[in-house]
């Protein structure tokens, strides 16, 4: 046959989910300042490492936890997730889901890097600056870039 | 989205931020689009690792965005059992901050081959159509030339060549023959 016509089916790459932006932000100290913008700055992080740690902030703002592949590790102590990057240091930023908006927010609650298969801080801190952040909802700010 | 593109314009032209933050972007695009196509095919980390004669453990690896050591030999088995091509291109910095705002599952499926629109057979146009229908024409009766067919303007072109073959076998031919 010379002349056929053709049912065309609807590719499957148009149908695309919506995909919901999350927020973030960051715990702040008793002065209200970011203490991830305070531990990115203490600890003198190359512009190299702060890339990496923003492209997964920013996957995590757009795209969300369950998408993009173990952009989460954990939960490593109770409601504690961490961020890996594998820089010039090992950053392990440990950060939570919510806590006050379950699915539609994330909070960085404190720095740690990995050195020698050891953190510098537990994520038993990160809990303590979440049970804080229960008590004070205004001890966290949007999240800043670094 | 359109704030992190902007600060990310600004960003971007330090030169050690902008490879950190490309590199990092890289892996986890490619390990979340094995993800996102593996699940367009509904297939399991077990599937896919059949589909490349391989391991699942292997896939597991690879499906992860902190997974940095890609090699292009990889890649082509994941491709070749997505049925779909590997594209491996330089790019410039001014297009990251479109491809990371733009980023989603959709933007990241990939239809296998067999259901690639873009290889389907398309519609003819009218005017090739009835070109094909004249040769036809001519394939039945080669020593007629199309233009000593009576066409005239009732023929519709998507009437097809099932008719033209109808009259070829049937009344045509002896008619045919007494012509010439």
């Amino acid at each position: 046959m010379l002349y056929e016509s053709i049912q065309y089916s609807r590719p499957e790459s148009l149908i695309c989910d919506i995909s919901m932006a999350w927020l973030l932000f960051d715990f702040t100290n008793e002065r209200g300042d970011s203490v991830l913008t305070q531990w990115v700055r203490a600890e003198k992080l190359s512009r190299r490492d702060v890339g990496q740690l923003n492209q997964k902030l920013d996957m995590l703002k757009t795209a969300g936890p369950d998408l993009p592949p173990k952009l989460l590790a954990g939960p490593v102590y109770k409601q504690i997730y961490k961020l890996k990057i594998y820089g010039e240091r090992m950053l392990r930023p440990f950060l939570c889901k919510g806590p006050f908006e379950m699915d539609a927010e994330y909070t960085l609650l404190l720095g740690a890097i990995e050195a020698n298969g050891e953190l510098d801080h537990e994520p038993q801190e990160a809990d303590k600056n979440r049970d804080i952040l229960l008590t004070n909802r205004k001890r966290r700010c949007d999240h800043e870039r670094y | 989205m359109s704030d992190i593109s902007d600060a990310l314009r600004c960003e971007l032209r330090d030169p050690e931020y902008s490879e950190g933050y490309a590199e990092s972007f890289l892996n986890s695009y490619i390990a979340t689009q094995i993800k996102v196509i593996r699940e367009q095919r509904e297939m399991k980390q077990s599937d896919l690792a059949k589909a490349m004669n391989t391991s699942q453990t292997v896939v597991s690896r690879i499906e992860n965005v902190n997974y940095s050591a890609w090699n292009i030999k990889t890649l082509k088995r994941v491709a070749r059992a997505f049925r779909v091509r590997l594209r491996v291109s330089f790019e410039t910095y001014g297009t990251l901050p479109d491809e990371v705002s733009k980023f989603d599952r959709g933007s990241l499926q990939r239809t296998e081959r067999e259901k690639d629109p873009g290889l389907l057979e398309r519609k003819k146009p009218r005017g090739q159509a009835l070109d094909e229908q004249r040769l036809a024409v001519n394939d039945l009766n080669p020593r007629r030339t199309a233009d000593e067919h009576d066409w005239g303007n009732t023929l519709p072109v998507d009437q097809g060549l099932s008719d033209l073959a109808q009259k070829g076998k049937g009344q045509n031919e002896p008619q045919s023959d007494r012509a010439f």
